[in-house]
This record gives structure tokens, C-alpha cells and sequence, in this order.
């Protein structure tokens, strides 16, 4: 039968305690033995039946329950509380011995003293919670369960205990003495670290609040102990020696040689939180850190971010970026100052190459192209590509770009699309040097790259029609892999309805090809011969930019040709016009009056005005006019060219007056104009067709005309489509809208916008609301 | 001893067992001896094994009979200290627990202990208004009065307590009695007065427990706007609320829809036929945006709007019933799919058989469509488990 | 670590071999071994609550018990159900009242949850469905209430009444 003694004193149980726990907190190793009988005194203890000693429960509580909640006691007799608070008791005494011993101390005296202690206090508490769990596992679940908050399992208990009694007189010139420590390694001395760890580590351990979960009482840590007698002052210390080291760095050095330093310090806290302090500190420190050391100091390195920037050093600038994108919504201005540079370098880049790049598309858009090139890089090698500074180089590109002293000496806007269409041309025309395959591509790219940055993308949308206009009807491009790889990038940025016209263009001459050879059979079948040797291309007037040109009266050489296709074509599609587009045409004639036979390229002008020499050697200008029935304008020129060529003399003005100031003006309606029958010349092949100048004049002119034009169209177009799906919208929202749908392809002007508007009301698209005035109702 | 001594020795012999460890080695024990000195320690030759427990527990029968009697002081239960006492009686069910209350003025003090009665389920039961009372201060937190019947005494005072739970859905309750009882209750967290009469003194009574998160007033007459007023002002923690079929007037759901708490996450609000509007549901699903269970069946003037309007701001809802609202089209319904964590549909009577079909199938296989006839919110006691409470156990 | 065995000493003098890993199911035991380690000097731990005759019993149980999951932790949601006795324990408990106390005893004592939990369900079985009367014969205890105390009890209690 059990050994148990059914009456276990208090006394008597801490008699036979006291000598084993004495064991225990003098560090004394305890035997298996010894401990078991420890435990078994304790349990004895608890497990004595009170019933007879205390007395039962009487009569007089009926109403037990209602008692035991208000006093926290209820019929169960479960002991346990006196021997606690013997116990608290007894480590009371003892630490206060051991607080005693270590109150002069200080330095690494305290701290080893301290860690030392704890260290095995902690394991002591630990082996006497243990062999009296029994108290912990009823009465202090017990106690705890019926609301109280100072009671705490042994082991807490003597955590609490030596707060109270040891680390409450002591923690001062503990913390200090660490905070003394770890000011000496910042100044590169080497510590023990490992007193530093062991004071953080209790201080953890020193801090926990009680919980009551259902079933059982659990203690759960918390940082309140290390965080208010540890980490406060520790970031303080923290931000004082950074903010003297700040100001005493920078006096005599560089501020880049101070991000460094920088770098270098905010390494060295993260290993020191790593090494000895809590991890909850890291973030909290590191910020402080970062406050003094960057956010205090960001003036001076904004001033450093110029001065890099200035100097391209942009290795160094990577190094501030990093540092300065620590610190909330400090890179900002640095997105700011760099959006500045860029648009300062991208100005006087092309300011210093203005003088030519005026005329010559291929200077200015390279310059373009370089300084682009040349600050993305900088984006991504010192700015990590972030996307700020992304927005920040195409800010600064797009106002470059569109606004410089190029186009302002041009006086528009327009001129860097017009310029960038005509550097496309150069690259795509049949003989551009200079342009690898490979290299195309990549041209082709960055072509893009400065075409995403015009605002004006309808005027380059119109330039690069007309001059593809001109290549395919000139058969001028270099390859029609090149166009459509060119189309299909700007269908890419734009949409299909940006380059739908394009792609007609590119089409029609694919169809006038089967067309020409059906022709061709036609003839055969039919057993035409009487035509001359002749192509054509059959051109939707909607898709081109050409408009028809003057008529004339066609020559009997050519005329069998002109009818057969006009029927092979009205035939195949009935209903459909055919204008002949003239300006357009060009033809070759073999002259048979010269002793050596000629081939002349002319233009079909050139060519009916040529023929009529077949009749007659002489003409004057006015009866050229009747026969031909030339605008008299365009007939000068052509006459000029013709004259210039020594093709054609004039019998009213000497040879060596047709020089270069010569003007069609100068030629009067009565002059003759012969057959140079002497005419001689070193080609046998001569091309008379030059492009008429004042054409080509015309044609630019006509581009930036028209554009404000069919702005117009587009803005109304786009205000239509708004209103209808909107029914009624504000003034200033529509406007707003317009401006947001068109910012692709263009950005107009609020007064052409309010305008449109006006004239949308006026053909009764819109109306103005009653009552509102500034409310637009569409009328459908 | 010595006949001890032979009995153990038998018994050991006649198990030789391989599948016991319990060896007793006679050499540690012989040094033991020699350790001890005059120690009493009796050697045990032979490993003692058993075969089953059967075997040694008679052969100890036996020997205890013959060492003591059956009455013998020590082999009486008081032996067990009262730890162990209250270890034993939550196995008890509440008749047993009173049974042993019973015997003796010990065990009664123990019995009384509160975590012996901190659930109580007396569904169906009468029960006296002092009975309530002394069960409440034994420390009961959750209380299952599913129709029960509380009959009045001339002792009609309750006593502060400190229940968290009280279900008295369709309880026979006297105005009175229910006024004394709910206020001995300050901290309840869940409350269910299913088809109980209210009035605006109760409703009072009830909102004094701010923390309560849900409350099940199904069906309940006596709810003015006064009472709404009360409920969506006070009870800021509210989650869950069951206001179905309480006649409230036009003028109150309209109330509740735009003052109810933010934090509410399942709603049932249904059987207000003509009351609830379009523009009650706008209302209320711009201020609960954290709705996941929604109940608005039988409302009748209820349209596809409403549905509009939860999809673009219910994105947590989970599960809606919209039985027998008969404006509702299939198409619109078909739209709440496109909510991440919708899950269930309720539309009882309103299609046919073929269109229920045609919906489920579009609706895919994570959407369960007309699964749950009834209505959970806020009700205390739902599906299978009629014994729990909220989740909780309630039966002993 | 596997086999390695400790010596526990009954309150009678008799020492027991047991394996760590079936002892350790003991908390008391198991804490007590993780606070000072497992020296190779072999103490004897002396159990001086636990005869020999109930220490056997209790390493019969934790022999048979080794590879059991570690009981659950009491949750007031989860069933006191007393019918989830297994027929080994229902065996192994077939013993006369006192020798059920001691065992419930020595698992208190050495904190063995499983064996603890048991003994009590059994005890609970034996007053399950009882009059006071029986209840009071069963475990002879002595009624110590007045008429009217007795009234007072039965009266609050009413409504716990199987119908």
C-alpha cells in the first residue's frame, strides 16, 4: 500500500524541501534520486487530505456556487497555495543575496555577473518547476481558472520574481554596460559578444502576459521587457552615434564616399540584430538607421545626385539610388532631377546639332535615337529600371522630342513626326546605304522608340503615306519585307485603324500586278497590238494621298492604250472610275532625229509635250498650250525642265540665260520653243524626270493644311462617339474624354476641341441642356 | 508478506511471456541490498509477466481480501484527493452528477464546481425560475432552453450571471421573467429568441450586452423601430442577426439597411415581402461590405437589380438564398459566379424543373444550388447536430 | 537510444527495468530525464508513492500502451464519453475498488494522462446511472445530510432528471 503520509504538514514539507532547492540554486548537481523524493514531498503534500483538518463545507452555503465565484473558492479543497508562496518566498530572499552581490558591478563586470547568474538561475527554476509541477498542474491551473492574475506556474513565477527582484535594481547599469559594449565595436573594437546575447536573452525571457484558454493557463512571451528597458535606449544610443558620425563624415568627405560608409554601417547593424539582438529590432533599427544616416542628409545627396549625373558617374549614382530608395517617397525628387537632366542634355544635344538636323532627318533622329539610348541605360544600370524613373526618362524624351529648338525654327510641332517619316524613307528606299539587314531591325526599333514618344502621330501617320505612296508607285522601296515589318510595328503601337490605309496602299500594288497580267492576256485575246509597252497601277482614291491632277489632251501615240485598258478595266468592274493620275506617270521615248539614239525617262507631261515635236519642230509656247491643253503653270515647268535639259531651245532667249535663277515666269507666252535637233549627250540614258520642286513644295505645305483638317474630322468623330454612348455628359468631362481617347494619335487643342463642339451643336448633333448650361445631350 | 511472496512467484512462472519487458533483475536488487544495508526490499527471482490483466488483478483480489477488509478506511474512495474528484465527474452525465451531489456534503461541495455546469442543455424541459437561478450561479456560460418552459415561482429574481450563450428560441417565457433574466446577463456574446414576444423593454435588455456578435430574433413579434434603433446603434459587434419574418415595417428595414453594423457578415432578412426594396439592397450592400450569407427570400418586389448591386459589392459573399423572390431571372442570377467565394444558391420555388437544371448546369460544380432548404443564420441549433449549441456541446 | 533501459524502485524495494521510451510516458518521469539528463552512472529512481504490485500494473499498462498517440488535450467541445474503453483496458481494469484508486493514484502521480483518464471513466461507470443510496453503498460513504438538506439538493436539481 501506498507510503503516502495522509497529514503532511506545511513545515514538515518545507523542511525536506529546503535543503534540496538550496541544492539546486547553489548549482549543486542533483541526482535522480534526489529529485524523484522531491517531487514525491511535494505531491505528498498536495494529495493530503484535508478532509478532516479542514473543516467540510457546512450547512450555512446552500447557495455554494453563487459563493464561489465571487470569492474564487468553491467545494474542491485543492492545495497547492501556501507552499507557493513559500516558494516565491524563498527565491525573494535568495535574489535579493544575489542582487546584492552584483549592485556595484558595473561594465563587463555587471554584464558577466549578470548573464552568469541568470543563466544558471534559469536552469534552477526550471528543475524546481519541475518537481513541483503537481502545484502547477491543479492548483495553479485551478487559481488561474477562477479569474486570478498573479499566479503563474513556478517557473514563470521565478521569471517574474528575479524582474522584480533582480532585474529591476540592476537593469540600468546592465543595459548601459551593453549599449557601452556595442558603442565600442561601432568603433571597430572587438567585444564579447556573447554577454551582450546573454543579457538580450533574458530580457526576452523576462517579459510575458497571461492568457486563459479554455482548458488550460498558458504564458505567452511578449517583448514589453526588452523593448522598454533594452531597445529603447538602444536606439537611442543608436541615433545619437549616427547623427554625430553624419555630421563629422561629411565635413571632410565626399558624399559619395559617405553613401558608402553608409552601406557599410546599415551591413553592420543587420549582422549586429543577427548576432546578439532580437530579430524584432531589425526593422525598427534599420529604419532609425536609415532616418539619420539618409532621410536627415537627403539634401546633400540630392546636390550628389546632380553632380553624378553631370560627371556620368553612374556607377556611384547606383549606390545612392539603392540608399535613397530606403527612405519613403525620397526618390521622387530624384525621378524629378533625373527627368530634369535628361530633358536638359536631350535640348542642347540637339541645339548643338540644330544647324543640320534642320534638313537632314537622319542627324537629328539618330541624336534622338543616341541620347535615348544612352539615358536608358542610365535608367537601368543606376536606377535598377524602376519604373519611376522609366516614367521619368519618357517625360523627359517625350518633351524633347516634340519641342526643341528644331521645331521651333521650323515653327511647328509637326517637324519631328515629318522628320522621323522622312528617316524612315531614307532607310527604306531602294539604295539607302549604309543600313546592314541586321542593323535594320534594330533601326527599326528604335524608330518606334522616338515614334511612341510623338504626340503628333497623325502628321507622321500622313508623311509616311505620302512617301510610301511615292515608293510604291515609284517602285523605290528596298524590300517589301522591310514595309510590312514596318506597318505591322506601327500597327502595334497604333491599332489596325492607324495603318488600315498603309496596308491598302501595300495591297493595291499586289493587285495591280494579276491586274497588268490579266491586261496583258486580255490583249492577246482580243489581238490588240497597237499599244505601247505599258504597266499600271490601279490605286484606291480613298487610301492614297494623291488628289487627281490637271487633265491634257492625250496624245494619238498613246491614245490606242489609254482606251483598251480603260475598257479591259470598266469592264472587269462595272461602275468604277478611273482617273488617271498624270503627276504620277512617267514613260520612256527613243529619240530617232539624233545621229546616236537617245532613251529619255520622262514624265508623262514631259512626254505629250515631247510627242507634239513629232508634227512640227517648232512651237510656240502659247500654241503648245492649245494643242496640249496643260495647265499654263505646270506647262512652264515642264517647258523649263525641258529647256534646262537642252532637249528644247528657245528661240527667244540666249543659251546662257537658262541658269539657275532662271524662272518659268521668264518664259512669255509668245517665245518659240524648238527641237534642239543637235541635241548630244555623254548617257545614252537620260532621266528628265526630276520631281517638279514646286510639287514637292506643295506637297509638305498641303500635309500640315490638311492636318488641321482632318483634326478637325477626328475630334468631331470622337465627341460623337462619346456622346452616344453617353447620351448626356458634362462640358468638362467630355473634353477630358476627347482628349484621353485621341492622346494616341494626337493632343488637341482645347479651343479646336470647344469649336468642334460649337459645330457639332450648329449641324444639331448635340444640344446644350436647358437648364443646365454646361451639360451636352446627344440628339440622336 | 511471505504468502504474498509465494502468489507473486506463481503468478510469474505461469507467464513467461515474451511480449512484456518488465524484467527485475535479481543481480541490481542483490546490490541494492548490499547499497541499503538492512533494506526491506523483498527480491522478486523471477521476471513477473502476465498473460492478461485478468490474471493478476484476481490473483490481487484474492490477496487484498485477505490483507483487508472491503471496508477498510483506506480503500474508500475519500482517498482521492478532490483534483481526482473533479477529474472523475465530467465524465458524468447531469443526473448521475446529481445523483453523487447527493450523497454526501463533500462531493456536493466539489459538484458545485463551475466548470461542472458551464453547459447545459434543458431542451424541451421545465424548469422553475429558482432552479434557473441556482444553476446559474454554479457559473453555467452556456444555456439551451429550446422550448423549454420556465414557470414562475414567488421567486422570480435572477442573480448576475455570467452566461455567454443563451438559446431560448421558442421558449414558454413569461415578459416578466425573460426581463429578470436577460438582465442578469452583461456579457452574452450569442442570443437566440426564436418566435419569443418582444417588446421595447426586452430589446433594451438585450442590447446592454454590447459584445454580442450574434443574435437570432426570428420570427419574433414586437420589434418597432424604436427596437431596430436599439439593435443596429448599440450592437457594433453584431456578425451574425436573423431578423426574418418579424413583421418590421417598411420604415424599419429601411432603417436597418442603412445603419446596420459594418462588421455584420451573415444577414437573413427574408419574409419581408413587400418591405425589403431594390433600394433597401443598395443601401445595404453599400454599407455591409463584408457580407458572406445572405438571406432576402420572399421578397417579392426584390429585382434583378439587387443582384446587379451585390455582385459589383458583395465580393466576399459566400452563400445567398433568394427563394420565392419571383422577380429574379435566372441570367442575372448567373452572374454571382463571378464572385470568388460564392458557393451556394437558394431559389426555391421560383423555376421549374428544366430552368433549375439549365441554371445548375451553367452555374458548374463548385455552386450548390438549392442545398439548404433552411436557413443556419444566427440560429443556435442547425442541421444534425441537435445537441450543439452555436458549435458548442451542450449535452453531458 | 532505442532499449535503453532506467531502474525505478517501488515503495517495497523492488526495482523494475524499464525502457526509457515506455517510461516516458510517465510525465513526471519524462521531465524529470530531460532536466538532468541520461548519465551513464545508472540511478535508480525511487518511486516511493507506487508499490510493487501497482507499479507492475502501471508498466504492464504502459507496455501495452507504448505506441499509443499522445492523448489529446481536454477540449470542452469534445465528448466525455466513458463506452470508449478498450476491451484490453476494460480487462486490465477488472480489479477490486482499492487497487482501482491506487492505480488512479500512481497515474496522478506519476502523471500518466492516459492511464489517468481511464481509471477515471471506470470510476465514472461505477456511478453512472445510480441512486444516492447506491452510490453511497457502492463507494460506502457515509450520508452526512439532514432531511432537509437533502430536500434542498433534490429540489434545485429537479429539472436533471432522466424522464
Amino acid at each position: 500500500m501506498s507510503q503516502t503520509n495522509r497529514h503532511v504538514k506545511l513545515d514538515e514539507v518545507w523542511a525536506k524541501l529546503l535543503d534540496g532547492i538550496n541544492h539546486v540554486y547553489q548549482f549543486q548537481g542533483m541526482k535522480k534520486p534526489a529529485y524523484m523524493l522531491l517531487y514525491t514531498h511535494v505531491y505528498d503534500y498536495c494529495i493530503s487530505n484535508p478532509n478532516q483538518s479542514r473543516t467540510v463545507p457546512g450547512t450555512s452555503r446552500v447557495h455554494i456556487g453563487g459563493l464561489s465565484r465571487s470569492n474564487g473558492q468553491d467545494g474542491a479543497n485543492i492545495v497547492g497555495g501556501e507552499l507557493y508562496n513559500k516558494l516565491k518566498n524563498y527565491l525573494k530572499d535568495y535574489l535579493k543575496d544575489v542582487c546584492q552581490s552584483g549592485v556595484d558591478l558595473q561594465g563587463e563586470g555587471v554584464l558577466r555577473f549578470y548573464t552568469n547568474r541568470w543563466e544558471k538561475y534559469q536552469f534552477s527554476s526550471k528543475v524546481m518547476n519541475d518537481f513541483c509541477s503537481y502545484i502547477n498542474r491543479h492548483w495553479v491551473q485551478r487559481e488561474f481558472n477562477s479569474g486570478r492574475k498573479d499566479i503563474y506556474e513556478i517557473y514563470t513565477m521565478a521569471m517574474d520574481s528575479w524582474q522584480k527582484v533582480v532585474f529591476q535594481p540592476l537593469h540600468k547599469q546592465v543595459t548601459h554596460a551593453c549599449l557601452d559594449l556595442i558603442k565600442s565595436e561601432r568603433n571597430n573594437e572587438i567585444i564579447n559578444t556573447r554577454l551582450i546575447s546573454g543579457v538580450i536573452q533574458s530580457y526576452v525571457a523576462l517579459g510575458f502576459t497571461e492568457e486563459l484558454t479554455n482548458s488550460s493557463h498558458i504564458t505567452s512571451p511578449t517583448l514589453t521587457i526588452y523593448r522598454d528597458y533594452f531597445e529603447l535606449y538602444f536606439l537611442h544610443d543608436t541615433e545619437q552615434f549616427y547623427r554625430l558620425e553624419a555630421a563629422t563624415f561629411l565635413v571632410h568627405n565626399s558624399v559619395t564616399e559617405y553613401l558608402k560608409k553608409v552601406a557599410t554601417r546599415l551591413d553592420e547593424e543587420v549582422h549586429r540584430v543577427q548576432s546578439y539582438l532580437h530579430p524584432s529590432t531589425l526593422s525598427i533599427l534599420i529604419k532609425k538607421v536609415e532616418e539619420v544616416l539618409i532621410r536627415d542628409q537627403l539634401d546633400a545627396i540630392y546636390t550628389e545626385a546632380k553632380k553624378l549625373l553631370r560627371d556620368e558617374r553612374y556607377q556611384d549614382l547606383a549606390l545612392l539610388f539603392k540608399l535613397t530608395n530606403r527612405i519613403p517617397n525620397a526618390t521622387n525628387e530624384l525621378k524629378k532631377i533625373v527627368e530634369n537632366h535628361i530633358y536638359e542634355m536631350g535640348i542642347n544635344t540637339i541645339e548643338r546639332v540644330s544647324g543640320t538636323a534642320i534638313n537632314d532627318p537622319k542627324v537629328y533622329i539618330e541624336t534622338v535615337i543616341d541620347i535615348h539610348k544612352k539615358f536608358l541605360k542610365l535608367v537601368q544600370e543606376s536606377f535598377n529600371g524602376e519604373q519611376g524613373f522609366t516614367a521619368a526618362l519618357d517625360k523627359a524624351c517625350g518633351k524633347f522630342i516634340n519641342n526643341n529648338v528644331v521645331t521651333q525654327s521650323a515653327g511647328s510641332t509637326t517637324k519631328s513626326p515629318e522628320l522621323l517619316a522622312r528617316y524612315c524613307d531614307a532607310l527604306l528606299r531602294k539604295g539607302s546605304k549604309a543600313v546592314e539587314e541586321t542593323d535594320l531591325e534594330e533601326k527599326f526599333n528604335q524608330i518606334m522608340i522616338v515614334f511612341n514618344y510623338i504626340e503628333d502621330k497623325d502628321v507622321y501617320q500622313k508623311f509616311y503615306s505620302k512617301m510610301l505612296a511615292k515608293r510604291l508607285v515609284g517602285q523605290l522601296s528596298a524590300s517589301d519585307d522591310y514595309e510590312e515589318s514596318m506597318i505591322s510595328k506601327l500597327k502595334q503601337a497604333c491599332g489596325f485603324e492607324y495603318t488600315s490605309k498603309l496596308q491598302r496602299m501595300f495591297q493595291d500594288i499586289g493587285v495591280s500586278k494579276t491586274l497588268l497580267t490579266e491586261y496583258e492576256k486580255y490583249c492577246e485575246n482580243h489581238s490588240i497590238t497597237d499599244t505601247a509597252d505599258f504597266s499600271v497601277m490601279v490605286l484606291s482614291s480613298n487610301s492614297w494621298p494623291f488628289s487627281g491632277s490637271s487633265n491634257f489632251v492625250i496624245p494619238l501615240e498613246l491614245k490606242s492604250t489609254f482606251n483598251s485598258f480603260t475598257e479591259f478595266y470598266t469592264h472587269r468592274h462595272n461602275g468604277r472610275k478611273l482617273t488617271w493620275l498624270h503627276q504620277h506617270s512617267k514613260g520612256e521615248l527613243q529619240t530617232y532625229f539624233t545621229t546616236q539614239k537617245y532613251i529619255l525617262q520622262v514624265s508623262t507631261y514631259q512626254m505629250v509635250v515631247l510627242l507634239l515635236f513629232n508634227k512640227v519642230l517648232t512651237w510656240t509656247v502659247e500654241r503648245l498650250q492649245d494643242e496640249t491643253q496643260i495647265k499654263s503653270e505646270l506647262l512652264l515647268q515642264v517647258i523649263l525642265g525641258l529647256l534646262k535639259s537642252k532637249l528644247l531651245i528657245c528661240t527667244d532667249i540666249n543659251d546662257d540665260e537658262i541658269d539657275e535663277d532662271f524662272k518659268e515666269s521668264d518664259i512669255k507666252t509668245h517665245y518659240s520653243i524648238r527641237l534642239s535637233t543637235d541635241f548630244r549627250s555623254k548617257k545614252l540614258r537620260i532621266n528628265l524626270n526630276v520631281p517638279l520642286k514646286s510639287v514637292e513644295q506643295k506637297d509638305i505645305e498641303g500635309v500640315h493644311r490638311t492636318i488641321d483638317e482632318d483634326r478637325k474630322m477626328v475630334i468631331q468623330a470622337a465627341i460623337v462617339r462619346i456622346m452616344k454612348a453617353r447620351q448626356t455628359l458634362r462640358h468638362a468631362l467630355l473634353m477630358q474624354e476627347v482628349i484621353q481617347q485621341l492622346s494616341s494619335r494626337f493632343r488637341p487643342k482645347i479651343p479646336v476641341i470647344k469649336k468642334c463642339i460649337d459645330v457639332l451643336i450648329e449641324k444639331e448633333y448635340l444640344e446644350r441642356q436647358s437648364n443646365e448650361k454646361d451639360v451636352l445631350r446627344y440628339l440622336a | 508478506m511471505t504468502s504474498t511472496k509465494r502468489k507473486h512467484t506463481t503468478i510469474a512462472q505461469n507467464d513467461l511471456d515474451h511480449e512484456n519487458p518488465i524484467i527485475n533483475g535479481k543481480k541490481n536488487l542483490d546490490r541494492l541490498k548490499k547499497l541499503k544495508g538492512k533494506s526491506k526490499s523483498k527480491i522478486v527471482d523471477v521476471p513477473t509477466l502476465s498473460h492478461g490483466p485478468g490474471d493478476v488483478s484476481n490473483t490481487f483480489q484474492r490477496y487484498r481480501s485477505k490483507t483487508r477488509s472491503k471496508t477498510d478506511a483506506k480503500s474508500n474512495i475519500f482517498q482521492l484527493p478532490d483534483e481526482i474528484i473533479l477529474t472523475i465527474l465530467p465524465y458524468l452525465n447531469k443526473a448521475s452528477l446529481v445523483a453523487f451531489i447527493q450523497t454526501c456534503r463533500k462531493y456536493r461541495a466539489i459538484g458545485y464546481h463551475p466548470n461542472l455546469w458551464r453547459r447545459i442543455d434543458l431542451s424541451y424541459k421545465r424548469i422553475g425560475s429558482e432552479q434557473l437561478n441556482s444553476l446559474l450561479q454554479r457559473g453555467t456560460v452556456t444555456l439551451k432552453l429550446n422550448q423549454s418552459t420556465i414557470e414562475e415561482s414567488n421567486f422570480t429574481y435572477i442573480e448576475p450571471s455570467a452566461l455567454c450563450h443563451l438559446d431560448l428560441t421558442a421558449a414558454i417565457i413569461s415578459t416578466d421573467l425573460l426581463l429578470n433574466l436577460l438582465r442578469s446577463c452583461t456579457s452574452l456574446c450569442k442570443l437566440s429568441l426564436e418566435s419569443v414576444p418582444l417588446n421595447y423593454k426586452i430589446v433594451k435588455k438585450i442590447v446592454a450586452n454590447v459584445q454580442l456578435d450574434t443574435l437570432n430574433l426570428a420570427m419574433c413579434t414586437g420589434i418597432t423601430f424604436e427596437c431596430c434603433r436599439l439593435i443596429t446603434n448599440k450592437l457594433l459587434s453584431l456578425r451574425s442577426l436573423n431578423i426574418a419574418w418579424t413583421e418590421l415595417s417598411s420604415q424599419s428595414i429601411q432603417y436597418i439597411c442603412e445603419t446596420i453594423p459594418r462588421c455584420i457578415e451573415n444577414l437573413n432578412i427574408s419574409g419581408h415581402r413587400y418591405n425589403l426594396t431594390d433600394d433597401c439592397m443598395q443601401t445595404l450592400v453599400h454599407r455591409a461590405f463584408r457580407l458572406h450569407f445572405l438571406d432576402i427570400s420572399d421578397s417579392v418586389v426584390i429585382s434583378d437589380q439587387s443582384i446587379i448591386a451585390l455582385r459589383q459589392h458583395s465580393r466576399l459573399l459566400e452563400h445567398l438564398s433568394a427563394s420565392r423572390c419571383y422577380l429574379l431571372s435566372p441570367s442575372a442570377l448567373i452572374t454571382l459566379k463571378s464572385l470568388p467565394a460564392f458557393t451556394a444558391l437558394d431559389i426555391f420555388g421560383t423555376l421549374a424543373q428544366l430552368p433549375l437544371q439549365q441554371l445548375r448546369n451553367e452555374l458548374g460544380t463548385r455552386i450548390h444550388l438549392n442545398m439548404f432548404p433552411l436557413s443556419n443564420i444566427a440560429r443556435p441549433t442547425t442541421g444534425i447536430q441537435r445537441t450543439s449549441l452555436w458549435g458548442l456541446r451542450t449535452r453531458s | 537510444m532505442a532499449g535503453h533501459k532506467i531502474k525505478l524502485q517501488s515503495s517495497d524495494g523492488d526495482t523494475f527495468d524499464v525502457e526509457v521510451e515506455i517510461a516516458k510516458q510517465s510525465a513526471t518521469i519524462k521531465t524529470m530525464l530531460e532536466d538532468l539528463g541520461m548519465d551513464e552512472e545508472e540511478d535508480v529512481i525511487p518511486l516511493p508513492n507506487v508499490n510493487s504490485a501497482i507499479l507492475k500494473k502501471v508498466i504492464q499498462w504502459a507496455t501495452h500502451h507504448k505506441d499509443d498517440p499522445p492523448p489529446p488535450e481536454d477540449d470542452e467541445n469534445r465528448e466525455k464519453n466513458t463506452n470508449d474503453i478498450s476491451s484490453w483496458d476494460q480487462d486490465f481494469l477488472k480489479v477490486d475498488q482499492g487497487t482501482l484508486f491506487e492505480l488512479i493514484l500512481a497515474a496522478n502521480y506519476l502523471d500518466i494522462k492516459g492511464l489517468l483518464d481511464v481509471t477515471c471513466k471506470t470510476v465514472a461507470n461505477m456511478i453512472k446511472g445510480k441512486t444516492p443510496e447506491e452510490i453511497r453503498r457502492t463507494f460506502n460513504i457515509k450520508n452526512d445530510f439532514t432531511p432537509q438538506e437533502e430536500e434542498q439538493i433534490k429540489k434545485e436539481n429537479e429539472w436533471c432528471e432522466e424522464k
